[in-house]
């Protein structure tokens, strides 16, 4: 179970406790197996629309980035940027017209969930920066924030 | 099946975190900061260790990730004070385990940041915006004396 990501419940980070193993039923495969229904605690990481989180960012092209936060993987449409933060095609990244903010592959991230799609075992986010106190972590002095102004 | 896929769809269409709409799986689930659940993790390393039995379950690509994440953004908070931090959002406060969670990670330094990253703290009838002030340099008070 540990290791798995279901759209229902997220990523199962790992399992804490064991509540019940009921008694097993051998199944009718051929195979002598047999089947236990195990309830039991766990670590779930799971991911909400307008959910903010913080991000690593992992790849960066002129259609946007894709960040990482943990297990799960967003992407940063260039559109969810703000407008005059473009990406240079020299340095592979998006600088700010006044050259303060530079997101590249590793730089920390807070972003907003817009979007989640969900398969039945992965989840991907789509994600902005557009707005207040989201963006590039570190830039504004003494906090997080860099649509603060 | 696609009657299956339709209530996928209503049920995350449904969820709204600005809202505290979990949806009926997470509705009366605890949510951990990230700081706590590198405690956790830790822990099950060290017993995993102690015990020298079989480490499978934390030999996943999730749980390394999971790890990875936490250990960079969990910041180097001891148990005590990850506890003082939970006791004074939730029962102090009576902030949601998620709105807890959030605000923990993502540490706001005003109220005016609080309420933009986690706007269900806005809603009719919550913590005025002097008593919100006062958790969050609280908090920034118990990080600064780890």
């Amino acid at each position: 179970m540990e290791g798995t990501c279901s759209g229902r419940y997220g990523f199962i980070v790992c399992i804490t406790h064991i509540e019940n193993v009921s008694e097993g039923i051998i199944t009718d495969d051929g195979t002598a197996r047999a089947k236990f229904a195990v309830e039991y605690d766990c670590v779930a990481y799971r991911p909400f629309k307008n959910e903010v989180l913080d991000a690593v960012v992992t790849q960066v092209n002129k259609f946007g980035f894709f960040a990482e936060a943990g297990p799960l993987q967003l992407f940063v449409s260039n559109s969810l940027v703000p407008d005059d933060v473009k990406y240079v095609t020299d340095e592979n990244c998006y600088k700010s017209d006044d050259g303060q903010i530079t997101i590249g592959v590793d730089c920390e991230v807070r972003v907003k969930i817009v979007g989640m799609r969900i398969d039945a075992n992965d989840i991907f986010c789509i994600a902005t920066i557009k707005e207040d106190y989201l963006g590039l972590i570190g830039y504004a002095e003494g906090d997080a924030a860099v649509g603060a102004v | 099946m696609s009657g299956l896929a339709c209530l996928k769809k209503s049920q995350t269409e449904d969820e709204d975190a600005q809202e505290l709409k979990l949806g009926p799986d997470f509705s009366d689930a605890q949510c951990l900061s990230i700081s706590e659940v590198r405690l956790v993790m830790e822990a099950m390393i060290y017993d995993y260790n102690n015990r020298n039995e079989d480490a499978s379950s934390t030999n996943t690509q999730v749980f390394e990730k999971t790890l990875k994440y936490v250990q960079r953004f969990g910041g180097n908070v001891s148990q005590e004070a990850v506890q003082l931090i939970r006791d004074m959002l939730t029962k102090q406060n009576g902030l949601h385990t998620f709105e807890a969670a959030v605000v923990s990670n993502l540490r706001p330094v005003d109220y005016d940041e609080a309420k933009t990253l986690v706007p269900s703290l806005e809603a009719e009838g919550r913590a005025s915006e002097e008593q919100i002030q006062r958790m969050l340099d609280e908090m920034a008070n118990v990080r600064r004396f780890e």
